[in-house]
C-alpha cells in the first residue's frame, strides 16, 4: 500500500510539504567532459559530450513523470578532478535544468580534498547562480533531509583511496534520527565489480563491514553498470554509456528508481533507460571469404539501422581476403567511419589473393611487374610482409595503370 | 644479306660505274673525289630512299652527265639473287624494280615493301626530315665518312627493336621492361623522391617527415601537461602534507605549552627552596670563614711568638762583634798615622836629593852647551874664510870661461880641418924639372931650362922650342880648384872661431884652456871644503845650544832659590861625578821612601775592611733590633685584640660549631631542592621553550605551505591540466599508430621500388651481356685483353652508355667519351661488328658493313689490328665494304680490291 503526500519543491531546495516514503532516483559516473580522445574526430567527441548532458537533462522526464523527491549522484559527476570552466557550466546547467534536489558526493574521477573542483570559486559561484539545487557531500557525515531522509554520504578525497570510504558507518553514528530512512551513498567498488581492471583496486567497499540492518539504501557509483549487490544496495551505473561494457549483464545507460517506503522497510529499485548512445561490440566475425563481406555489411546495417552518428562500433574481423576483397573491405571501412561516432577496429585479415589474381599479376605482360609478383608470390608463405607487398604492387598498378 | 655489285648512273660524278662486290671483304679505293663515298652512298639510297621524290637528296644526286640517277644493286638474301634498281626522280622518273631470282619481278610498292621487310626498317624514307631518317638508316652498319670516331650507341635507335629481340632470344630474357613497369618505376620512384633522401631518411616537408615532427611536438606538449598534472598532483600532496603538519605541529604546541605551565608552577617552588638554600649557603659561607678567620688569628699569634724567640737568640752575638770592631780600628787608625809620618819624612829626603841632582844636571848641561857653542862660532868663522877663496878663485875663472873642453877641442878640430884642406892643395901640385933639352923650354912663359924644376898647382902651358906646345893640368883642373877653396874656407873659419875665442892662436887656445882647468879644480876643493863645514847647519845648530844654554841657566837659576849656589866647576868630569854621587843617594832615598808608603798602604786597608765589618755588623744589629721591636709590637696588638691563649681557644670551639649547624641546615635545603627535581625541571623548561618556539615556527611554516600549495591549486577554471594531458597523449597515439602506418607502408613500397629497379637491373645486364660477349673478342684483339660493360637505358629503350674494362690498365672502367679519338674509333668499330654480327642472325647470317674512310686516327700498328678484326667479321658473317684512299694502308687485307677513277 503505497501513501502518496503532496509535496511541492522550489528551486531553493525547501520543502512545503513532503512524503514519508521517499522516492528518488539513483545515479551515478555521469563523467561529464570526458573527452573520448580516442575519437579523432573533433566533431563526433562533441557529440559524443554534448549528449552525456543531454541525458542529465532528460532525467527531468522521469522526474517528472515518477514525481521524484531527490536525485542521488554516487561520484564520477565529472570526468576529470580538474574540469575546464566551460564544463563546470554545463554541469551546473544540466544539474539546474532539474526540478528536485539533487545530492551527490565526489568520486574518484572527481575526488574531493585539496583543491579539488567542489572547492574552486568557480564552481561555488556556478553553482550557486546556476544550480541552487545542487548540494556536493563533501565530508563523511550525516546530512539530514528535513522529513526526508538521512544521507550518509562517503566521498572519496583522493583519487585512490586505500581506505574503505564506508569504513565510518561501520558502526551506526550516535544520534541519526529513527523515523528516516538511512541512505548510504558510496562510490567505490565491492567485491567482484570493479571499474578498474586490476585484480586489487584502490577505493574497495567492505559492504559485508557494514551493518545490514543499520541502513536502508545504499546508493553505490563506479560500476557502469546498474548492479543489485544486496537488495537494499545498487550500483545505478551511468546513465549515458561512455565505454563498451565489460562481461555479461553489464547493462550500462540507466538510472534506478529508488522508493524506500520507510526507516527499516524494504525497498523497491526499478531500473530505467536513459542512454542514447548505443555502444556495440558485436562477437569477432570471421571472414572465409570475399563472399563474407556481403553478409557483414547487412549485419551492420541490421545492427545499426538508419542511425548516423548515434553509435560507436568495436569490430574485430578475423580471416582472409583476396586483393579485390580487401579493396572492398577498405571501401566498406570507410563508409562505417563516416558513419559511426567511432569505428574501433580490429582487422586482421590475411591476403589470399585468389589464383587469378596471382595469375594474372605473375603472368602480366609487363616483365618486371610480373617477376617482382612472382618472388614475392614465392615469398608469401615465408614472410607475411610479402603479401602486403604484393597487395601494394597490385594497388600500385591500379593506380598507375587503371 | 650479300652483296654482289652495284651499279650507278647519273649518279653526280659518276656516268656509269659498276663495281663487283661479291667478296667478304672488298677494298675500294681511289684518290680524293674519285666518287667513293658517293658509291657508298648511292648504295645507301637504293636501299632506302623512296625512289619517288624530290627532296634535297634526290636533287643532290643529280649528275653533271644528265640523266635519271640511278642504282642498281645485285645482292643475295634468302638464298636468292636480287637485283634493285632504282631510279631517283618526281613524278615518272622515280622507279622501282626488283627482280628476284626465281619469282616475279616486283615494282614500286610491292619492291618497297619487300626490301622493307627484307632490311628489317620501316619501309622507304620519304616526307619531311628526310635527311635525318636517311642518317639513322642501317647507322650502325654504314659509317659515314668522318663519324667512325662516335659512339656507335647514339645509331642504334632503329635497330635497338631489333636488337634487343636478337639479345632476348640469345640471353633467354624477357623483353627489358614494358610501358607499365616503367610507369610503375617512374610513379614510385617519384613518390620515393619526394618523400625519402638516401638512407630511406624521410624528406623535410614529407609526410613521414612531417608526422614524426607532429610526434616529437606532441611529445613535448605531453610532457609538459604531464608536468602541469603533476604538479598540481604534487600541490595537492603537499598540501594534505602541510596540513597533516599544521595540525600535528598545533597540538604539538599545545601539548608543549601546557607542560610549561606546569613547570612554571613547579619551578616557582623550586625558586622559594633555592632562595633558603643560597641563604643557608651564605651562612655557611660567614660561619666557616668566622671559624677560619678566629684559626688563623691563633695561628698567627703562636707564630708570632715563635718568631720573636728566634729573632732575639740570633741578635745576642752580633752586639759583641761590634765593640770588638770598634776596639781594633782605634789600634788601626793609630798605626796608620805612624806609618804616615815615616812615609813623609822619607818623601822630604828624596825631595832633596833630586833637587840637587837637578842642580847638577842643569850645571853639566850649560858646561856642554857652552862648549858646543864655541865649537860652532869656530866652524862658521872658517866657512867665511873659504867662501872668500872660493870668489877670488871665481873671479881668475871668469876670463876664461869659453875655453872649455868642448870650445877647444872645436879649436883644434877646425885647425885640423884646415891643415887637411891644405894638405890636399898640396898633394894635386906637379914638379916639372927639365932634365936636357935642346930646345928652349918654358912653362906659362916662365923659361925652364935643362936641369931646372917648377912646382905648379895651376893649369899651364910647356913650351918646348917653337914649335911645341904641352897643356899641363894637375890633377883634373876642377878638383884643384875644390880643394883651395876648402882650404881658404877651412883657414876663415879657424880665424873666426879664435876670433870669438879671443885667441890669437890654437897653442894659445890650448894654454888658456890649461889654466882654466887648474883654478877649476881648486875652486872645486874649495867648495868641498864648504860643504863639510855645512855653513847653515851649524848657524841653525848654534842657535839651538844658545837657547838650550838659556833654559838650563833658568832652570838652574830656579833650583837654587832656596839652596846655595856651590857654584859651576870648570870641568864637566867633575859634575859628572857630583851626579853619580848623587844618583847613589837618591837610589837609597827613593827605596827607604817606597818601603815607608807601602807600609802605610797596608794600614790604611786593613782599617777600611774593619770600619767596613763594623758598619755591616752595624746595620745587621739595627735591622734585628727593629724587626724584634715590631714583632713585639704586633704581638701585644694581638694579644690585646683576641686575647690569650685561652680566650682564643673558646671562641674558635663555638665558631665551629656554629658552622657546623648551618650546614646541616643547608644540606636540609639541598635535599629538598632534590626532591622537587629542580635541574629537571629547568631542562625540562628550557627544552620547552624551545620545543614551542620550534612548534610556533612549523606550524608557522606549515600554514605558509599549506597557503601555497592552496594558491596553486586555486584554478581559474579555464582548462582541465588532466584532459589536455590525455588528449595529447590519445593525439600523440594516433600519430604515431599513422606514423607507424605511413612508415611500413613507405616500407613496402621502397621494397617494392627496389626490387622493381633491381629486377630492371638485372634484366638490362643480362640482355647486355650476349653484345658484351660478342664485343670481347674484338677489344681483346685491339688491346690483347680487356671487356666492355654495356648498359641499357632504365626504360630499356636503348643502350645508353658503353664502358671499357681494360683489365691490362690499373684504371677502372674506361666510359667512352673518356677514351682518346684513336680508340674510341677502335672501339666503336668493334661494338659495330659484334652488333652487326647478332643483327646478321635475322638476314640469313650476313650483313654488310660499309666503312668509309673510317681508321683516319689508328697508327699503324692499330690498322694491323683493325685489319685483323675486319677480317674476323668478314668470317663471321659480315661483307665488309672499305672505303679509301690509302690502300697502302690495307697491305694483307685479304679481300677484293676495286679501284676507282
Amino acid at each position: 500500500m503505497v501513501t502518496t503526500h503532496r509535496f511541492s519543491f522550489t528551486k531553493a531546495g525547501c520543502f512545503t510539504f513532503y512524503r514519508l516514503m521517499p522516492r528518488f532516483l539513483h545515479t551515478a559516473d555521469w563523467q561529464v567532459g570526458k573527452p573520448f580522445h580516442g575519437i579523432e574526430d573533433t566533431d563526433k567527441r562533441e557529440r559524443l559530450r554534448r549528449q552525456r548532458l543531454q541525458t542529465i537533462e532528460d532525467l527531468q522526464a522521469i522526474i517528472a513523470e515518477h514525481e521524484l523527491a531527490f536525485v542521488v549522484v554516487c561520484g564520477d559527476l565529472f570526468d576529470s578532478p580538474t574540469p575546464d570552466a566551460s564544463t563546470v557550466v554545463a554541469l551546473c546547467a544540466a544539474v539546474g535544468s532539474l526540478s528536485v534536489p539533487v545530492y551527490a558526493i565526489p568520486g574518484n574521477h572527481d575526488h574531493a580534498g585539496p583543491g579539488c573542483i567542489w572547492q574552486q570559486p568557480f564552481f561555488c559561484r556556478e553553482r550557486e547562480e546556476r544550480a541552487p539545487n545542487f548540494h556536493v557531500l563533501l565530508e563523511p557525515a550525516p546530512v539530514t533531509l528535513q522529513n526526508t531522509a538521512v544521507f550518509l554520504p562517503c566521498p572519496l578525497s583522493r583519487r585512490q583511496e586505500s581506505e574503505d570510504p564506508t569504513a565510518w558507518l561501520r558502526s551506526p553514528p550516535n544520534d541519526l534520527p529513527e523515523d528516516l530512512p538511512r541512505i548510504v551513498l558510496a562510490h567505490g567498488s565491492t567485491q567482484g565489480f570493479s571499474s578498474s581492471d586490476e585484480a586489487k583496486s584502490p577505493n574497495q567497499i567492505d559492504m559485508d563491514l557494514l551493518p545490514a540492518d543499520a541502513y536502508d539504501y545504499i546508493a553505490l557509483g563506479d560500476w557502469h553498470g546498474y548492479k543489485e549487490i544486496w537488495p537494499k544496495a545498487w550500483f545505478s551505473g551511468t546513465p549515458e554509456q561512455d565505454r563498451f561494457a565489460k562481461g555479461e549483464g553489464n547493462r550500462p545507460g540507466h538510472a534506478l528508481l529508488v522508493e524506500v517506503p520507510q526507516r527499516g522497510g524494504t525497498v523497491s529499485v526499478q531500473p530505467l533507460p536513459t542512454g542514447k548512445i548505443g555502444w556495440h561490440a558485436p562477437d569477432p566475425v570471421h571472414l572465409t571469404g570475399d563472399s563474407d563481406l556481403e553478409a557483414l555489411r547487412e549485419q551492420l546495417n541490421a545492427l545499426l539501422g538508419n542511425r548516423t552518428h548515434k553509435d560507436v562500433l568495436r569490430l574485430k574481423l578475423t580471416g582472409a581476403l583476396t586483393f579485390a576483397g580487401f579493396s572492398k573491405l577498405e571501401k566498406l571501412r570507410e563508409q562505417w567511419e563516416a558513419r559511426l561516432l567511432r569505428l574501433q577496429s580490429d582487422f586482421q585479415i590475411q591476403l589470399e589473393p585468389s589464383g587469378d589474381e596471382l595469375e594474372a599479376l605473375c603472368h602480366r605482360e609487363d616483365p618486371l611487374i610480373a617477376r617482382v609478383a612472382r618472388q614475392l608470390r614465392e615469398e608469401m608463405p615465408e614472410n607475411p610482409e610479402a603479401g602486403e607487398a604484393l597487395r601494394e604492387l597490385y594497388l600500385e598498378i591500379e593506380r598507375v595503370a587503371p | 644479306m650479300k652483296l654482289l655489285s652495284a651499279t650507278v648512273r647519273n649518279y653526280r660524278i659518276h656516268k656509269e660505274t659498276t663495281v663487283s662486290l661479291g667478296e667478304d671483304m672488298v677494298l675500294l679505293h681511289g684518290p680524293n673525289e674519285s666518287g667513293k663515298s658517293t658509291l657508298a652512298e648511292a648504295i645507301h639510297r637504293a636501299f632506302f630512299l623512296k625512289a619517288k621524290g624530290d627532296t634535297s637528296l634526290h636533287k643532290a644526286m643529280e649528275s653533271r652527265h644528265g640523266g635519271t640517277p640511278q642504282v642498281e644493286l645485285t645482292f643475295e638474301a634468302k638464298g636468292k639473287k636480287h637485283t634493285l634498281t632504282k631510279s631517283f626522280g618526281k613524278g615518272n622518273k622515280g622507279k622501282t624494280v626488283l627482280q628476284i631470282q626465281g619469282a616475279e619481278t616486283l615494282n614500286e610498292d610491292a619492291a618497297g615493301e619487300y626490301m622493307a621487310s627484307l632490311l628489317h626498317v620501316e619501309g622507304a624514307v620519304s616526307g619531311g626530315g628526310i635527311e635525318n631518317k636517311m642518317k639513322g638508316r642501317w647507322a650502325h652498319l654504314w659509317v659515314w665518312q668522318g663519324e667512325s670516331h662516335g659512339s656507335p650507341l647514339h645509331h642504334l635507335a632503329e635497330s635497338a627493336q631489333q636488337l634487343r629481340g636478337e639479345l632476348q632470344r640469345r640471353s633467354g630474357q624477357d623483353i627489358l621492361s614494358s610501358p607499365t613497369d616503367n610507369a610503375l618505376i617512374d610513379s614510385l620512384q617519384a613518390w620515393a623522391k619526394e618523400n625519402y633522401i638516401k638512407d630511406k631518411q624521410p624528406r623535410a616537408g614529407s609526410p613521414v617527415a612531417r608526422l614524426t615532427g607532429e610526434c616529437e611536438a606532441l611529445q613535448a606538449q605531453l610532457q609538459a601537461a604531464a608536468a602541469k598534472v603533476e604538479s598540481l598532483r604534487d600541490a595537492a600532496k603537499r598540501y594534505l602534507e602541510a596540513e597533516a603538519d599544521r595540525i600535528r605541529h598545533q597540538q604539538n604546541l599545545e601539548t608543549s605549552e601546557q607542560r610549561r605551565q606546569q613547570v612554571t608552577e613547579e619551578l616557582k617552588k623550586v625558586e622559594r627552596v633555592r632562595f633558603q638554600l643560597e641563604r643557608k649557603s651564605h651562612e655557611y659561607q660567614n660561619a666557616s670563614k668566622a671559624l677560619e678567620d678566629a684559626e688563623a688569628i691563633d695561628r698567627e699569634i703562636h707564630s708570632l711568638e715563635k718568631k720573636l724567640d728566634s729573632l732575639e737568640k740570633k741578635a745576642a752575638p752580633g752586639g759583641r762583634r761590634l765593640e770588638a770592631l770598634a776596639t781594633e780600628i782605634k789600634d788601626l787608625r793609630q798605626s796608620v798615622e805612624l806609618a804616615r809620618k815615616e812615609r813623609e819624612e822619607a818623601s822630604a829626603v828624596r825631595d832633596q836629593l833630586r833637587r840637587e841632582q837637578d842642580l847638577w844636571i842643569a850645571t853639566g848641561e850649560i858646561l856642554k852647551a857652552t862648549n858646543a857653542q864655541k865649537e860652532a862660532e869656530k866652524h862658521l868663522r872658517e866657512s867665511r874664510q873659504l867662501q872668500e877663496q872660493v870668489k877670488a878663485l871665481r873671479d881668475r875663472l871668469a876670463p876664461l870661461r869659453d875655453f872649455t873642453k868642448e870650445a877647444l877641442a872645436e879649436l883644434e878640430k877646425r885647425e885640423r880641418k884646415r891643415d887637411r884642406a891644405k894638405l890636399t892643395l898640396d898633394s894635386f901640385s906637379m914638379e916639372i924639372e927639365v932634365l936636357e933639352s935642346e930646345h928652349a923650354v918654358s912653362f906659362d912663359g916662365q923659361q925652364l931650362p935643362a936641369g931646372s924644376s917648377r912646382r905648379s898647382s895651376q893649369t899651364g902651358e910647356l913650351h918646348i922650342g917653337q914649335n911645341t906646345r904641352i897643356r899641363l893640368s894637375p890633377g883634373g883642373a876642377r878638383d884643384l880648384e875644390e880643394a883651395r877653396r876648402k882650404w881658404e874656407s877651412a883657414g876663415e873659419s879657424l880665424k873666426e872661431s879664435l876670433r870669438q875665442c879671443g885667441a890669437e892662436s890654437v897653442a894659445q887656445a890650448r894654454q888658456y884652456h890649461h889654466a882654466r882647468e887648474s883654478i877649476q879644480q881648486d875652486l872645486d876643493k874649495l867648495l868641498a871644503r864648504i860643504e863639510d863645514k855645512n855653513p847653515a847647519a851649524t848657524a841653525t845648530a848654534l842657535d839651538e845650544i844658545r837657547q838650550s844654554l838659556l833654559r838650563y841657566q833658568s832652570r838652574r837659576r830656579e833650583l837654587l832659590e832656596n839652596t846655595a849656589d856651590p857654584g859651576i866647576p870648570p870641568s864637566l868630569s867633575e859634575v859628572e861625578d857630583r851626579q853619580e854621587s848623587l844618583r847613589r843617594k837618591l837610589d837609597v832615598a827613593e827605596s827607604t821612601y817606597k818601603e815607608a808608603q807601602t807600609r802605610e798602604t797596608a794600614r790604611r786597608e786593613k782599617l777600611r775592611h774593619t770600619e767596613e765589618e763594623y758598619q755591616q755588623t752595624e746595620q745587621r744589629r739595627k735591622k734585628e733590633v727593629d724587626e724584634i721591636r715590631d714583632l713585639q709590637s704586633q704581638r701585644k696588638l694581638l694579644l690585646e685584640k683576641n686575647g690569650e691563649q685561652a680566650t682564643r681557644a673558646r671562641k674558635i670551639e663555638e665558631a665551629r660549631k656554629y658552622r657546623d649547624r648551618i650546614a646541616e641546615e643547608e644540606k636540609a635545603e639541598r635535599r629538598n631542592l632534590q626532591k622537587l627535581g629542580a635541574d629537571a625541571l629547568t631542562i625540562e623548561s628550557e627544552q620547552l621553550q624551545k620545543a614551542i618556539q620550534s612548534a610556533r615556527q612549523n606550524l608557522a611554516d606549515a600554514r605558509d605551505r599549506r597557503t601555497r600549495a592552496q594558491t596553486e591549486l586555486s584554478r581559474s577554471g579555464s582548462n582541465d591540466p588532466e584532459s589536455e594531458r590525455k588528449e595529447i597523449e590519445a593525439n600523440l597515439q594516433r600519430s604515431r599508430a599513422r606514423l607507424a602506418a605511413l612508415e611500413r607502408k613507405g616500407q613496402q613500397r621502397l621494397d617494392l621500388l627496389h626490387r622493381l629497379e633491381k629486377a630492371r637491373q638485372e634484366t638490362n645486364a643480362a640482355m647486355a651481356r650476349p653484345l658484351e660477349e660478342a664485343v670481347t673478342p674484338y677489344l681483346e684483339i685491339l688491346f690483347g685483353s680487356g671487356s666492355p660493360r654495356l648498359t641499357w637505358s632504365e626504360d630499356g629503350s636503348q643502350l645508353k652508355q658503353i664502358e671499357i674494362d681494360r683489365t691490362d690498365s690499373s684504371a677502372d672502367l674506361f666510359a667512352f667519351d673518356r677514351l682518346s679519338h684513336g680508340t674510341r674509333e677502335q672501339v666503336a668499330l668493334a661494338l659495330r661488328l659484334a652488333v652487326a654480327g647478332i643483327l646478321a642472325g635475322a638476314h640469313d647470317g650476313q650483313l654488310p658493313l660499309v666503312l668509309d674512310d673510317a681508321f683516319t686516327h689508328a697508327d699503324q700498328q692499330r690498322i694491323a689490328r683493325l685489319k685483323t678484326m675486319l677480317y674476323r667479321a668478314s668470317q663471321h658473317g659480315l661483307q665488309i665494304l672499305l672505303l679509301s684512299c690509302h690502300p697502302e694502308h690495307y697491305h694483307g687485307l685479304a679481300g677484293k680490291e676495286v679501284r676507282l677513277g
